[in-house]
């Protein structure tokens, strides 16, 4: 089965500073993909790099983008306008900063609708309410009217997935949907994103630094670090039998409900920051199991007996 | 918005209450005897004592009060001296030149203004952010006057153009009042719309950062929608509220300009009248200045509630 989007070496910079680095994994039609990492570790541009939608000054340096067949990382401007937000749809991880204060919701669902569905004013109102009800946003033909510092952080991101939905996309870019959201809140819309996956057959690239969300949700999981994929696989398989050192540290890392506070197993240190990534594995320096070996060489990814690929020289030893 | 807009106008009384205020105690606070510097050194006393008379000066202040307050309410503002004219007549006859040249120079400045902003702002840091900006700059330097006389020497004299001044009133010939307002009124609006570029490419800079203009993108709007509607519509914010300010800054300016352009207004009715201490002319001058400032603000202050719900809804 041809995959719905190929992410093939793709190497990100800002000038001469290199965030991402080979970065290479795919999607297929239909699939949850959670991509996890530490604040810092890339996440945030693969996506934005997946969207066409890099910072200014940000360029793909190499490496491509395949999406439904077709070579975004090449596509001019208009081209990719076309496809956003129409076949690949994004959501953030501030929903209030990402929707317009001065629009109603209504407006910023429709004009989606108009735009790229050719829908009229009425119509598209109507369907904006129908998205609106979908989301499971109560009273869906008031709030329609309002805006978005009259709804609460929840409702706020149930609009941004209305906005997102509009167009029925093929894949659902979520980055940080739920982190800035009430524990609460946050498995309502992990509840509807999985519904509403299973709904319309498509695809959910899900970025998180929470692998409770990705224990929850996720059928395949990438693990970057410092610009760079660590480790990759079947949910159960990362969860099972993690390969990579990294990932290890970060299954540790998952706060559990029975130990005091406290005693949670941090990982010591701190993300590089690009410009001073360390040569070789970049996660030597915090790694209990480094060696003089492992800042040789950037380790490739090499599939492992656990059902995993890390990129690990001894991953066989850290187990 | 109703409520919001009761608000505002129940908090522009207690201002317009002040004015009328002031207006009435310039009488009192000027120094030496009015009815004096009115008449002037020829008066006789008989003739002084009836400009007195006339003026109501030789009642006690607070009857004076009264009367300011009663014939205000009834739009009587008093006889001219000199024009020998009610000074509301007087007023009346000269207010559409000068609202057509203040309006006119707001409108010519907001449009130019932002245009030239959002431009410099989109393509900051680039050539055309650097003409735009170096433009502002040089509008914002050069005083009017002299600018008006270059307009004047280039479009009316030399290419002939336009006319080098003078006013036909809207009503009789519209091609004529606006072949006649054009120069005038750019003069005017120039240092305003260095104003409004510098503050629009601030707020438009500021606005191009923030995450819901990368929605609009990531919804694959258009490039002209986001900068249009989702990016210039919140920077348009601040820059409204400039807007108030700037229009008092081009009432005061219509003095200098009705003067170059040789333009009927009241500008140039209270200078004349402040030259021969006309005062009753100075005092529904003031009046006058304060009311249009006053309204100029609270139409600035709806107009930003309709930009921004989250002031409609009093957050
Ligand atoms: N505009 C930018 N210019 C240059 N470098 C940037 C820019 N934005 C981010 N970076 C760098 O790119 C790297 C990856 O950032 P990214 O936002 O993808 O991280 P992330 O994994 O999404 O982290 P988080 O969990 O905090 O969202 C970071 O080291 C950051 O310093
Ligand atoms: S390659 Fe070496 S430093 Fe890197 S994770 Fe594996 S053991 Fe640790
Ligand atoms: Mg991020």
């Amino acid at each position: 089965m041809s995959a719905l989007l190929r992410v093939e070496a793709l190497s990100v910079a800002f000038g001469k500073t290199e965030v991402l680095d080979g970065v290479s994994f795919d999607i297929a039609p239909g699939e949850v993909l959670g991509i996890v990492g530490e604040s810092g570790s890339g996440k945030s541009m693969t996506a934005l790099a997946m969207m066409g939608l890099l910072p200014p000054g940000g360029r793909i340096a190499s490496g491509r983008i395949v999406f439904e067949d077709v070579e975004v990382s090449r596509l001019p401007e208009r081209e990719l306008a076309k496809m956003r937000g129409a076949r690949m749809a994004m959501i953030f991880q501030e929903p209030m900063a990402s929707l317009n204060p001065v629009l109603t919701v209504g407006e910023q669902i429709a004009e989606v609708l108009r735009h790229h569905r050719g829908m009229d004013r009425r119509s598209a109102h109507n369907e904006a309410v129908s998205l609106l009800k979908l989301v499971e946003v109560a009273a869906a033909e008031r709030r329609v009217d309002e805006y978005p510092h009259q709804l609460s952080g929840g409702m706020r991101q149930r609009a941004m997935i209305a906005i997102a939905l509009a167009c029925r996309p093929r894949l659902l870019v979520a980055d940080e949907p739920t982190t800035a959201l009430d524990a609460t809140v946050q498995a309502g819309i992990l509840d509807l994103l999985r519904g509403l996956r299973q709904e319309f057959g498509m695809a959910v690239l899900l970025i998180t630094h929470d692998l409770g969300v990705v224990a929850d949700i996720c059928e395949r999981v990438v693990v970057m670090y410092a610009g760079r994929v660590a480790e990759t696989g079947d949910a159960g398989a990362i969860f099972a039998e993690p390969g990579h050192p990294y990932t290890q540290a970060l299954l540790a890392a998952i706060p559990r409900l029975e130990g005091p506070i406290g005693t949670l197993p941090a990982i010591a240190g701190v993300v590089p920051s690009p410009a001073d990534f360390p040569p070789g594995c970049r996660f030597a320096p915090r790694c209990p199991h480094a060696i003089p070996a492992c800042e040789a060489a950037a380790p490739v990814l090499r599939a492992l007996a656990g059902g995993t690929q890390a990129a690990c020289i001894r991953a066989e030893h850290a187990a | 918005m109703l409520r919001y807009a009761l608000r505002r106008i129940l908090a522009a009384l207690p201002v317009l209450l002040l004015v009328s205020l002031m207006s009435f105690a310039i009488v009192w606070i000027v120094p030496g005897d009015v009815a004096a510097e009115m008449a002037g050194p020829t008066a006789t006393a008989e003739e002084l004592a009836r400009l007195r008379e006339r003026l109501g000066l030789n009642r006690p202040w607070h009857e004076q009060l009264v009367g300011w307050y009663w014939a205000l309410a009834q739009g009587d503002l008093g006889e001219s001296i000199l024009l020998r004219q009610g000074v509301g007549a007087a007023i009346l006859e000269r207010l559409p030149v000068t609202l057509s040249l203040t309006f006119l120079a707001l409108g010519i400045a907001l449009v130019a203004g932002t245009a030239l902003g959002v431009v410099a702002a989109v393509r900051a840091g680039k050539g055309a952010d650097r003409a735009a900006m170096g433009a502002a700059l040089v509008g914002f330097s050069v005083p009017d006057f002299w600018l008006g006389l270059v307009f004047v020497y280039v479009f009316a004299v030399q290419l002939a153009w336009l006319p080098t001044g003078g006013y036909v009133p809207f009503g009789q010939d519209p091609i004529g009042w606006a072949r006649g307002m054009v120069l005038p009124a750019a003069t005017l609006a120039l240092a305003q719309i260095g104003l409004f570029a510098r503050m629009t490419r601030a707020a438009m800079l500021e606005v191009l950062r923030q995450d819901y203009v990368r929605t609009a993108r990531a919804k694959g709007m258009p490039g002209w929608v986001v900068i249009g509607k989702h990016a210039l519509r919140n920077a348009l914010i601040p820059v409204v509220t400039v807007a108030g300010i700037a229009c008092g800054v081009l009432l005061g300016g219509t003095v200098v300009i009705e003067s170059v352009f040789s333009l009927p207004g009241v500008g140039r009715l209270i200078v004349g009248a402040i030259q021969r201490r006309d005062y009753p002319v100075i005092q529904g001058g003031l009046l006058l200045t304060a009311t249009i400032f006053v309204c100029v603000n609270l139409a600035v202050d709806l107009l930003y509630a309709w930009l921004d719900p989250r002031i409609r809804h009093g957050r």
